[in-house]
């Protein structure tokens, strides 16, 4: 984006098509608007895009020259050329797919999708974890729900979704919002929220913390039915920041 | 050591515009030799700083640790050049002579073990940094006897 | 400290300290950057200070700290001014006499001159030291000069003075366009042109703008920047202040490793000084201008040198990195635009301002302008920082500054930019240290780590070490970085621990190009590097490690029982029977050697000992004198007790070559329990052994009985019986020998090809040595001039021979430099010592004669010329310089090839174009049943490579004859011997055997290296640090 103008119009060809958006928009929602199947893991519409799982490469041509990128972040241009099937981005989606049944082999949404990519059998695997990392859950509790219970700690091969020294989180209202984005079915409650305490806050400064969307304090229901489950379901792409 | 609040304090300072929190970590983390969960507590409350946000800088660096360092640390250089020069064998000498691993203390508090990349003293490679003294050309013959002056107490003589 | 309230207070207060600045001042400054602190230089200025004081001159005499001088090898570093006089590795003890000496009565301390390792010559002055003079240093220039905690040290010189040009004289789209003038490229390790860079930023909408230095240099083995922050902090910051200026920011962050800690001091001072003087804060010398700086701390995290995660770093969150775009220039900071530049980049902005983009561009190369400092570290001579311009050929760098290889051993790669570079090997040392110019090779300049690795540094286990490191410092966040390095990087430990598998480096070239399309940001997108180049370059040693289970270089322990070992072509058991000598079980040991050799005798005399190159000992003192051990155990007269295959009444094996790979062959043939003959042309056995190595180092009567030992087994020996047209190879089948093995080596000499060769004088070096043998007529040597052309083996030994045969004189003539010449250095060192002269660099063009005899011969004097594929300079010709040597005779010794013509046409074996037999490791040729090995398929090799070739052929042979599945004979296993791996190893030297004093050498033909003693033997065994001992506890 050189000083983007967002509103400009521009036109955009995908896979030869000439399309006319918006500047500011990016690859993948204007695919998503005109029908072309991109496929994605970290992606949801209520969220700010993350760029994790590396699905959603597409190949964008200048000039000779070609290169990969996300389609969920990258930003749309006047005169922009994009390519969403070829054999490049094929290999690409197959091995990234490859490398995601590494750990979570065993979730079947994750087999379905590595079968339509085209992967085989992983070359390489390591013990078995639903948690891909995709970062929807962190990401929905910070920018839907706001009260950022848990949160990506440690790093590389330890990284792992988490509350605050690993114990049941203070700030969790047990809204289940996480549970429903997660799509893998690794996130559970248990593994985050617990009777609220103050025990991991000072005395003085403990005040219940709410939805920012509906104000619901502490659910005591495992999934409740509050606004924040509401617009992730319905994708409504409030809440984003 | 337990913190103590108004040493807390003091070590997080004013909270104006612009603070680092990752300054503020380190700050305790000298001190305190770790990052006690009371004072990442008070920092996030000091701070206007979700918990969770603190947690994850404070596992995400190398530079903190969430449990008390050894009295001294041990870092053996891993850097390309001091392993070009043999540094995986000296690394090997240390972890035998202490019988623990890399990220871990010894069971008396003495010892801590770390490896860094690149201390930026090729020339002198492979290095080892004990309490900020530079130890060079280290060979795993030497390693015995620069770690028994640290068991013996004397730490801080000449010759490295 | 008086505030500056505008440049033209700047400029009066530069004037008023040069005024004030004595040019005769005795000055001492010695280095404080953290590599000559590590060694000791604080101490050393603490003396100098209290000497300096006791002597009651500290006012008159200038004593500072300053940063690093860059020659980091030889610190600590003190630099006596004004004359500029050089000590390194100074210690607290030389303080007093550095000062009576030099500081007081203008002497010098020869012993703590920097010694020119070529020439042996001392050197005095600091700009006369070849690490520095071959160095273009503009960015470091103040390094050694100026105390880096003093603002006004850099005022004196010129500090500040672009700052006051750029505001007062310049608009910031003039600042930019000269910056882009200059062809300045980010020297963090992208390149990316700064002038564009800090033009999208400028051009960008939002508001504050920041401004950001990234010194998180967390690149293993990269110190510049460093050295930079320490030595010259008020360089950095007024290239940051500038760079405010010519973009619109109000506030600056200099990002730096937490590692740093005197860095951290330097530039936190600088900034408070400067502040202090007005050069930062609101209204910078009364121009209006604002702009503050703050320093931040990393946290141990190598993936904040990623822009992006750098700056999540300082808003306070876990370094993960955003995608990109947004860029940091629009979008940065707290959603601010910012503009980021390497340390090193932000230190050439005040020198592009003063002296002007035209003098910038000059400096460098056409895409990329100015000079690039890089941390030149690992097996190198002259560690340290080096300054040259962009586009220097990489090759000089290495040699000519940086000194060469370590131990003068081969230089087999080098790294740059790791982790996320990759390696050029020894064939691209031309390739002109650029930008773009490395990335055709695959590889990247990188922020300027350039790691020296030589013939014992295994690839794939460097590669491996990379892998880790990079595993170690991912974010995390993508699945490619997080998850496929881990991939790339077990099937790499896998690789190096023996359990590789057909299709690992297949699959690491696809992951690998795979993880560098889809990763995130920059560290993943680099993590594949150094494994894809190193696979383009070093394949053969991934195939070995996987195919045959070896690691060439002896490094992955795993695949290493010990280094000699593994070095020794025949796999020689070194450790066993070294250790065995150690305890005085002589025998053993024999019988330990014999499984592998039977030339213990010969090769303990000349034997070119790759064991030796290998012995971790050296990295204590000396190798362990491996070859001596051999020798002495050898030659006790011992009984050889033969474990061989029970019946001796086997089949017929026919060997055409009684060297020592046909004889090895029939030895362990007859061991296994064949019938083998020996067919030898010559009238005696034991090919070059006999007929190319002289008497002195190897004597006649120790090969004959070697070769008894051989006969006795049950070989039949046949002199004087050349096959090819009498016999023919296919007689000796149709007679009933089941196979053929062919090891007829490579004594045809090759041609000079210049004119005057046909003269009478003009000798192949195997032809005299082989009438020398065996006693036949020889051309007139005594008396004569004799010139030797060549610089191998076969050279030397005619050279010496030339001697002890009463020439006049003996010149060597070698056509590069003497350092490159193949032969074993202690047969040089022992040629000189004899009175052989050597001309390096001269190669001759005709040999002159009159009446059809010679008497001189004409050479053209070389130089070396750029490097070639091997890694050394091709010499290319001085045009002007030619002389003439006059000589009496000229012996030919540039090679040899072998010549097989007739035999081989019959037999119809596969040969190559440079007339070798084509044959696999094993010796298997074209024909089945044939077999061959030694120089006739190698081409000229060493002794032990023969032999090695002689006992695989053998054990070949047997599975043809009998199937896959036959077993050996019963191998011999001695009790091994004892070893404490607690104990200390013994810290005595290594032990030197007796020689005859050159003098007296030239005397005769009498061997001149006697062997070591019992007691000598077994205290030179017991230095072995017995590597092969693997911990059973």
């Amino acid at each position: 984006m050189s000083t983007p103008t967002p509103g400009t119009s521009i036109t955009v060809f995908l896979n030869g098509r000439p399309i006319q958006t918006v500047e500011g928009r990016t690859i993948l929602q204007v695919a998503r608007e005109h029908g072309v199947h991109i496929p994605t893991l970290c992606f949801h519409e209520g969220l700010a895009p993350y760029g994790a799982c590396r699905l959603c490469m597409v190949e964008i041509v200048r000039g000779q020259s070609r290169q990969l990128v996300a389609s969920c972040t990258h930003p749309c241009v006047d005169g922009l050329v994009v390519l969403t099937d070829t054999p490049a981005v094929q290999r690409s989606r197959r091995i990234t797919a490859e490398l995601l049944l590494a750990t979570a082999r065993h979730v079947p949404a994750i087999r379905e999708l590595a079968a339509q990519l085209g992967a085989g059998e992983p070359r390489f695997t390591l013990p078995e974890d639903a948690c891909i990392l995709c970062g929807l859950c962190v990401r929905a509790c910070a920018e839907i729900v706001g009260v950022r219970a848990i949160s990506l700690v440690n790093r590389g091969a330890e990284k792992r979704v988490s509350p605050p020294f690993r114990i049941a989180s203070n700030d969790c209202i047990r809204c289940g919002t996480c549970v429903l984005v997660c799509p893998t079915g690794a996130l559970t409650l248990a593994d985050i929220a617990g009777p609220p305490t103050t025990r991991h806050r000072s005395e003085s400064q403990y005040e219940a913390p709410a939805c920012q969307l509906c104000g619901q304090a502490w659910n005591d229901l495992p999934t409740g039915t509050g606004r924040s489950q509401q617009a992730v379901q319905a994708q409504t792409g409030s809440g984003a920041r | 050591m337990e913190p103590e609040p108004t040493d807390l304090a003091a070590l997080i300072g004013e909270h104006d515009d612009g603070v680092s929190l990752l300054s503020v970590l380190e700050r305790i983390q000298a001190h305190y030799r770790y990052l006690p969960q009371e004072a990442m507590i008070l920092v996030s409350e000091r701070l206007g700083l979700p918990l969770s946000q603190v947690y994850s800088v404070a596992t995400f660096y190398h530079a903190f640790s969430l449990k008390p360092r050894g009295e001294h640390l041990i870092s053996v250089c891993q850097g390309t050049a001091c392993h070009v020069r043999g540094s995986a064998r000296v690394l090997e000498a240390v972890v035998k002579t202490l019988g623990i691993h890399p990220g871990e203390t010894t069971p008396d508090n003495k010892f801590s073990l770390q490896t860094v990349n690149c201390l930026g003293a090729c020339a002198l490679g492979p290095v080892v940094v004990i309490d900020g003294q530079h130890y060079g050309l280290m060979s795993p013959a030497r390693v015995g006897a620069v770690l028994a002056k640290y068991r013996d107490g004397r730490a801080g003589s000449d010759t490295p | 400290m008086t505030r500056l309230a505008s440049a033209p207070d700047l400029a009066a207060l530069r004037e008023m300290l040069t005024a004030r600045h004595e040019p005769g001042r005795p000055s001492i400054a010695i280095c404080g950057g953290t590599g000559c602190r590590a060694k000791g230089s604080e101490e050393v200025a603490g003396a100098f200070a209290e000497k300096l004081a006791r002597l009651g001159l500290s006012a008159q005499v200038t004593l500072s700290s300053t940063g690093c001088h860059g020659f980091c090898e030889r610190g600590p570093v003190v630099v006596l001014r004004p004359q500029g006089v050089f000590y390194q590795s100074v210690r607290v003890g030389d303080v007093p006499e550095i000062v009576s000496e030099t500081l007081l009565a203008n002497r010098l301390v020869e012993r703590l001159l920097y010694t020119d390792p070529v020439s042996g010559r001392r050197v005095a002055f600091e700009h006369d030291v070849p690490f520095y003079r071959r160095q273009h240093r503009v960015v470091l220039d103040l390094n050694g000069l100026i105390d880096p905690t003093s603002i006004l040290d850099y005022v004196a010189r010129g500090g500040y003075a672009a700052l006051a040009r750029a505001l007062c004289e310049l608009t910031p789209e003039q600042v930019i366009a000269e910056v882009t003038a200059a062809g300045l490229r980010g020297r963090g390790g992208a390149g990316f042109p700064t002038g564009q860079k800090w033009r999208l930023c400028r051009e960008a909408s939002g508001h504050p703008k920041y401004i950001v230095c990234n010194a998180d240099e967390g690149d293993p083995g990269a110190y510049m920047d460093r050295s930079l922050m320490e030595g010259n902090p008020h360089r950095v910051l007024e290239g940051m202040i500038i760079g405010a200026y010519a973009i619109g920011a109000s506030r600056g962050f200099v990002y730096i490793r937490n590692e740093y800690p005197l860095a951290v001091r330097h530039v936190a001072h600088a900034i408070e000084q400067a502040r202090a003087y007005g050069l930062l804060g609101d209204d910078i010398l009364g121009t209006g201008f604002g702009f503050s700086i703050e320093v931040r701390l990393g946290g141990g995290a190598f993936v904040c040198g990623e822009e992006t995660a750098l700056m999540a770093s300082i808003e306070g969150r876990p370094g993960e990195p955003r995608p990109r775009p947004p860029f940091p220039a629009q979008s940065g900071l707290w959603g601010k635009p910012t503009n980021i530049n390497n340390v090193e980049t932000w230190a050439n902005v005040p020198l592009i301002v003063t002296r002007g983009a035209a003098w910038f561009k000059g400096l460098g190369s056409e895409a990329s302008g100015g000079t690039k400092i890089f941390s030149l570290v690992g097996k190198v001579n002259n560690t340290g920082l080096v300054e040259v311009p962009i586009g220097t050929p990489l090759g000089e760098i290495i040699f000519d500054i940086g000194g060469g290889i370590r131990g003068g051993k081969a230089l087999k790669a080098a790294q740059l930019g790791v982790p996320s570079g990759g390696c050029i090997p020894s064939e691209h040392l031309n390739v002109p240290v650029d930008y773009d110019t490395l990335k055709s090779l695959g590889a990247i300049m990188g922020s300027g780590g350039l790691v020296v690795c030589d013939e014992d540094t295994c690839m794939v286990d460097l590669a491996r070490f990379f892998l880790r490191f990079t595993q170690e410092e991912s974010c995390g966040k993508c699945l490619p970085c997080r998850i496929g390095t881990r991939a790339m990087l077990e099937t790499l430990e896998r690789i190096c621990t023996g359990r590789g598998r057909e299709g690992d480096i297949e699959y690491l070239e696809e992951l690998g190009g795979e993880i560098k399309r889809s990763a995130l940001c920059g560290l993943g997108q680099t993590a594949p590097n150094p494994v894809l180049t190193s696979i383009r370059y070093f394949r053969s040693e991934y195939e070995a490690h996987i195919r045959d289970r070896r690691c060439p270089a002896g490094v992955c322990e795993a695949l290493v029982r010990a280094p000699c070992q593994n070095a020794c072509p025949a796999e020689m058991d070194v450790p066993g029977y070294v250790s065995l000598v150690g305890e005085g079980r002589f025998e053993e040991a024999l019988a330990l050697m014999l499984e592998t050799n039977p030339f213990p005798s010969v090769c303990g005399r000349v034997c070119n000992h790759p064991c030796e190159a290998k012995c971790r000992r050296a990295q204590l003192d000396e190798p362990v004198a491996i070859r001596q051990l051999k020798r002495f155990v050898a030659g006790q007269g011992l009984r050889r007790p033969i474990a061989s295959a029970p019946g001796r009444d086997g089949p017929r094996v026919a060997i055409i070559g009684a060297g020592p790979a046909g004889l090895t062959c029939a030895f362990f043939l007859a061991r296994l329990g064949y019938r083998p003959t020996v067919f030898e042309k010559l009238p005696v056995a034991g090919g070059m052994l006999a007929v190319g190595i002289p008497e002195y180092r190897l004597p006649k009567a120790v090969l004959r009985e070697e070769i008894e030992h051989i006969a006795a087994l049950g070989v039949e020996i046949r002199t004087n019986t050349p096959i090819g047209d009498g016999i023919r190879p296919a007689d000796l089948l149709q007679e009933g020998y089941r196979a053929l093995f062919v090891a007829t080596g490579a004594h045809q000499s090759r041609r000079l090809a210049i004119p005057g060769e046909g003269l009478r004088g003009v000798v192949p070096a195997t032809d005299l040595l082989r009438a020398v043998s065996l006693g036949e007529p020889l051309p007139a040597v005594a008396g004569a001039r004799v010139a030797v052309i060549g610089g191998g083996n076969a050279a030397v030994d005619a050279a010496r021979t030339a001697l002890r045969l009463g020439a006049r004189e003996v010149t060597l003539l070698y056509r590069r430099s003497r350092a490159d010449m193949p032969a074993l250095p202690e047969e040089i060192e022992a040629a000189l010592a004899e009175g052989v002269v050597i001309q390096e660099l001269a190669s001759p063009v005709a040999i002159i004669g009159g009446n059809g005899i010679v008497h001189g011969i004409e050479c053209q004097r070389m130089r070396p010329g750029p490097f070639d594929r091997t890694g050394r300079r091709q010499p290319v010709p001085d045009p002007e310089v030619r002389f003439t040597l006059a000589t009496d005779l000229v012996i030919a010794a540039i090679g040899q090839a072998p010549d097989l013509s007739p035999l081989l046409t019959d037999l119809g074996v596969e040969r190559r174009p440079d007339g070798t037999i084509e044959a696999d490791a094993d010796g298997r040729t074209s024909v089945p049943g044939v077999f061959a090995g030694g120089d006739a398929v190698t081409g000229p090799a060493t002794v032990i490579e023969a032999i090695a070739a002689g006992r695989r052929a053998a054990i070949a042979i047997h599975r043809y004859l009998q199937g896959d599945g036959a077993s050996l004979w019963e191998p011999v296993r001695p009790a091994p011997a004892a070893f404490d791996p607690e104990a200390e190893p013994v810290p005595y030297g290594r032990c030197r055997a007796e020689e005859l004093p050159a003098v007296e050498r030239c005397r005769g033909f009498a061997e001149v290296e006697a062997s070591l003693g019992a007691e000598a033997a077994q205290r030179e065994a017991r230095r072995c640090l017995r590597c092969d001992f693997r911990d059973r506890g």
